[in-house]
């Protein structure tokens, strides 16, 4: 039985059902992982480990709880802290670093009995469209290899992908889960800002950072999101309502649908491909027959210069705390304190990281505060204020996930035009959305995606029209 | 240009990164590209508009005044490279 | 001051507020461990940790901001100050900018006898403190200790209304007994729970535009403070007449030497870069909740005072000072409980009883004699079976041998009050015999000699003459 293609949710009936076995399972996935290597999807791995934590978990396996993940493997976005395990969030700074603690996500999976195999690799610190800033090397797309998987959460895609795991966990600043789901045709969700825990997740833009997840199909990354989900009294920021049941309401008939649509913006960038594979996206809809209302994001495009102050500034200030002192890269022979600074945050940081530190202390420097940092979240407000508006007439919204399918590694060197990349996405960050991407289409026979934006905390009926998007694929 | 050479060095100082000399004018050409694209905010006139800081509003979370936690610090100075005697050191400050 | 000069003077001062745990962690606060032993991994601002506002640091900010009649803000939110040091762990510190959560209020400071001064307080916000640099432990490096990292601030920014620095230590006293009053703090200022920093500038007479400031660093007790702006407005002065300018820049006050130098000119690199911090959003303060804060708000320093002048017949003076000093305060009524004699009780506490703890450096709650003691020290006083003097060495006696009782310390002393008619009488009749001069000069009118035979008559019977006895009889035997 080929078990390393199966969805979370025929593992899960699996295991139940004792078709196989958890040890199978990891097993399985370790001869794929260890076969496929040069696709640099892990940063670390620990295989005895996981075996151990399947053999106890299989021994234990009474068939009661068929919602846990028991037994599962699954792969961590190597921004997530696992206590004694190396987490480098992509970068030589973090090289050396073992938090002596987890993260909440990290926790509430290990809870609910999954088995972790690795901590993918990814962008440094998440900044990065391409996964090419990593201080560990690009990760290949498991689909081309020639081609990016996209980023920042690029190894947790490629390792979906590439059937070493059902399921992975990722980050989302300003697109970071569903532009690589979208390069690699997989499902991604980034849900509500504050839905999942920050805690223990290592801060970009702490007002734009949600933790998410990558897998298979909107059902399998429903299932795991419940997993994550909930408020956290270590992270403030974190809501305290209940967790709905997703992976129920993402199969339910009580949800009424009207997607907004929007052709005329769609168009408005003259990219004959996208214009079309847009409007083959709202036939799926109508063939669904699903209500669809034409909206307004009159401020959308504003998003991308918005985004590229207020992610810098934040993070210009979160990285303040690698100064070689209490953890992470210390450089040697330094001749005072000054030196200690410059030489441990010069060398530990790589170049992408260290262009948004610049830009954010510059947008944020003594003259430069108005103009750039206080205005940008000015046009945050008006860019939140029309999804608010929007959201009166409309249940969720439909866009590309990206303009384009995966291009190949290295040929983007423009940094703009690498941050273009991700104009369809960083809105849902700036007004806290939740939002999904689900594989529709392909382009030079890479996959294509199409973005769900739901209204704040509305997961359910945003997973519900994810799905039934997705389901009519088949 | 809006990054020229003296803004690269007092951003370096501010940030406390070192720039090396050969990346230097990389750098200057990549920061003022992001910068070119992030004037366009420049163009849009909202004064009246209130600034938005955090996604989520009145979403306030505070904690009980409770100690609850065991401090291990050995555990916790394991991620340093230069401790001694419970102390982070570092080179020798002159006030 | 040369006459031409006027100073003025700012204050902020920092007050750490007595929470169990940290303002953004619940590591613990309390002071002396060893060193990062009380630092987590919140405080060590490790990669992934985030901040969580403790509810305790915004009710006693809120607490402090009624108490000094100041509005407080409906929202509270805090900002990112940005800066590297070695005990600043995240390289910003997480203080307020914009919503500061005590605003505009104000004061009465007392000087001298009647003079009542308003002194304004701009704001009072919230921040996290910094850990601590030790740089003499270790030849070539600096040693930190975080402990003190995360723990709750309230900085307390006053407005340029002070013009000496008598001003300034009253009003820093004044802000001490209310913060004290309140229990938002333990007031230690020798293990830095309040430190000061002082903006100084002098301008000539008359003129309304302020002058150049510098910034004078915690001058952690009230002596500093006096001799740190005396030293700084000098300093200004006569750098003004040589006709040099000042520059603005943060000074380090030298308490060994009396002097204050300029901290390495880091000013103009200072640029804070300011920003709303993300991980805390704004914190809505409900009327509900002030009022509620209102009600059970303790007496006050003034409020006592007042009750004091009403309900113990105290001068303003004697009230004053004995609430300026809470635990004085509380001795004070502590006493009252077993002698009814309020007057008596303020003059022996602001008197021998402050210059006793003056002299061995006890605050009044761990005084060697306790308010059970004292007031039965005063009454045997009040009883006249003990002079003044006397009590003044039964006190030192008492306090010095603790496990003795006053009535055994009057005994060894033989301090008993002389009481007996014969005997003074035999006192009175010797000192007239030995001063036959004196007793001429009386009766030829000199009044004024009467005080010296009583002090006479007191010198001979060591002090224990009852004085009331011996005016009575030596106005018999001289007449």
């Amino acid at each position: 039985m080929v078990l390393e293609t199966l969805t979370l949710q025929e593992q899960i009936d699996g295991l139940r059902e004792k078709k196989f076995s958890s040890v199978e399972l990891v097993e399985n996935y370790i001869s794929v992982i260890e076969n496929n290597e040069d696709l640099n999807v892990f940063v670390s791995t620990d295989f005895e480990k996981a075996i151990a934590k399947a053999k106890k978990s299989d021994e234990s396996n009474n068939s009661q709880n068929n919602m846990t993940l028991s037994g599962i493997p699954m792969v961590h976005k190597d921004i997530f802290c696992t206590q004694g395990i190396k987490t480098s969030c992509g970068s030589k700074m973090l090289d050396n670093f073992y938090p002596p603690y987890s993260a909440t996500v990290v926790e509430k999976l290990e809870q609910a009995g999954s088995i972790c195999l690795g901590k993918a690799n990814m962008d440094e610190f998440a900044m990065g469209s391409s996964n090419e800033t990593s201080f560990y090397g690009a990760v290949k797309n498991p689909l081309n290899i020639k081609k990016t998987p996209g980023g920042s959460s690029g190894g947790s895609a490629a390792a979906v992908a590439a059937n070493f795991s059902s399921f992975s966990t990722g980050t989302d600043t300003g697109g970071s889960i569903r532009q690589p789901a979208s390069f690699c045709g997989l499902a991604g969700i980034k849900p509500t800002y504050g839905r999942v825990s920050r805690y223990g997740m290592i801060a970009f833009a702490s007002s734009l950072d949600q933790g998410g997840i990558l897998a298979k199909n909107i059902k399998d990354a429903a299932i795991a999101l419940q997993f994550i989900s909930g408020y956290d009294s270590k992270d403030a920021t974190s809501i305290k309502v209940e967790v709905p049941n997703f992976s129920k309401d993402c199969e339910s008939s009580k949800f009424e649908h009207v997607v907004g649509l929007v052709t005329n913006l769609i168009n408005s960038f003259g990219d004959e491909d996208l214009s079309v594979n847009y409007s083959k996206a709202i036939e799926r809809l109508e063939k669904l027959k699903i209500k669809t209302k034409e909206i307004e994001l009159p401020n959308l495009e504003l998003s991308l210069p918005v985004y590229y102050v207020i992610a810098p500034a934040e993070c210009s200030a979160n990285l303040s705390r690698y100064d070689g002192i209490r953890f992470g890269y210390r450089a040697e022979n330094v001749d005072n304190l000054e030196d200690l600074y410059f030489k441990s945050r010069g060398e530990g940081f790589g170049n992408e990281t260290k262009k948004r530190i610049l830009i954010g202390t510059y947008c944020l420097s003594s003259g430069f505060y108005d103009a750039y940092y206080k205005k940008a979240q000015k046009i945050r407000n008006l860019i939140s204020s029309d999804f608010v508006y929007a959201f009166k007439d409309v249940t969720s919204i439909m866009l590309p996930t990206t303009s384009g399918e995966a291009f190949d590694l290295g040929s983007i060197t423009d940094p703009v035009e690498m941050y273009k990349q991700d104009i369809f996405t960083i809105p849902a960050n700036l007004g806290g959305l939740p939002a999904t991407s689900v594989p529709f289409g392909e382009k030079n026979k890479m996959p294509l995606g199409i973005q769900f934006i739901g209204n704040i905390l509305e997961e359910s009926s945003l997973l519900n029209i994810s799905n039934k998007f997705q389901l009519d694929e088949k | 240009m809006t990054i020229n050479d003296k803004t690269l060095e007092n951003l370096s100082k501010l940030s406390k990164i070192k720039i090396d000399d050969n990346l230097r004018d990389k750098l200057k050409e990549d920061l003022n590209l992001t910068m070119n694209m992030i004037d366009e905010i420049n163009k849009i006139d909202c004064d009246q508009i209130e600034e938005l800081s955090h996604p989520i509003k009145d979403n306030f979370n505070l904690r009980e005044d409770k100690v609850s936690r065991d401090i291990n610090r050995e555990s916790l100075q394991k991620t340093s490279n230069k401790t001694e005697d419970g102390f982070y050191l570092v080179p020798k400050v002159i006030e | 001051m040369k006459d031409n000069w006027e100073s003025v003077i700012g204050l902020e001062i920092h007050v750490q507020l007595n929470s169990e745990s940290k303002i953004f962690s619940n590591a613990p606060t309390k002071f002396g461990s060893d060193q990062n032993l009380q630092a987590c991994e919140v405080d060590l601002g490790m990669p992934g940790t985030l901040p969580v506002l403790n509810e305790k640091a915004i009710e006693k900010a809120i607490k402090f901001g009624v108490a000094i009649n100041a509005e407080i803000a409906e929202k509270v939110g805090f900002a990112r100050k940005n800066y590297f040091y070695p005990d600043l762990p995240k390289g910003y510190q997480i203080s307020q900018l914009d919503d500061p959560i005590v605003g505009k209020g104000s004061i009465e400071i007392h000087l001298g006898d009647q003079e009542i001064k308003t002194i304004g307080i701009t704001r009072a916000h919230l921040e996290e403190d910094a850990g601590k640099s030790i740089h003499d432990l270790f030849e070539n490096e600096t040693a930190i200790d975080l402990n003190r990292a995360g723990t709750p601030l309230l900085e307390i920014v006053s407005e340029p209304d002070m013009s000496n620095s008598e001003e300034a230590v009253a009003y820093l006293k004044k802000i001490h007994s209310i913060v004290c009053a309140l229990e938002i703090s333990d007031g230690n200022m020798s293990q830095g729970s309040m430190r000061c920093d002082a903006n100084v500038s002098i301008r000539k007479k008359g003129d309304k535009k302020l002058g150049t400031r510098t910034e004078l660093k915690n001058i952690n007790s009230f002596k500093f403070v006096e001799k740190a702006i005396n030293f700084e407005i000098k300093r200004q002065i006569s750098c003004l007449e040589r006709g040099e300018e000042i520059v603005q820049e943060t000074r380090l006050y030298d308490s060994t030497n009396n002097t204050t130098r300029s901290m390495r000119s880091k000013e103009e690199a200072n640029d804070y870069r300011y920003f709303p911090e993300p991980d805390i959003i704004p914190i809505q303060i409900t009327s509900d909740q002030i009022s509620k804060i209102k009600k059970e708000l303790p007496e006050l320093p003034d409020e006592k005072k007042e009750r004091y002048k009403s309900e113990f017949s105290l001068s303003e003076y004697d009230a004053r000072n004995l609430t300026y000093d809470l635990e004085l305060a509380d001795f004070f009524e502590k006493t009252l409980v077993n002698i009814d004699d309020p007057k008596l009780v303020a003059n022996w506490i602001l008197g021998d009883f402050s210059a006793i703890l003056n002299k061995f450096d006890v605050e009044a709650k761990n005084s060697k004699v306790d308010a059970v003691k004292f007031a039965e020290l005063l009454n045997y006083l009040k009883e006249e079976k003990i002079s003044g003097q006397a009590a003044k060495k039964v006190l030192e006696n008492i306090w010095e041998n603790s496990d003795i009782s006053v009535s055994k310390s009057i005994e060894s002393l033989g301090l008993e009050q002389l009481s007996d008619d014969n005997e003074i009488e035999q006192i009175i009749d010797k000192v007239i015999n030995d001063n036959p001069n004196q007793k001429q000069k009386f009766l030829s009118g000199k009044d004024r000699l009467f005080g010296f035979f009583v002090g006479q008559v007191m010198k001979e019977s060591k002090g224990k003459a009852n004085p009331k006895l011996v005016n009575e009889i030596l106005k018999k035997k001289l007449v």
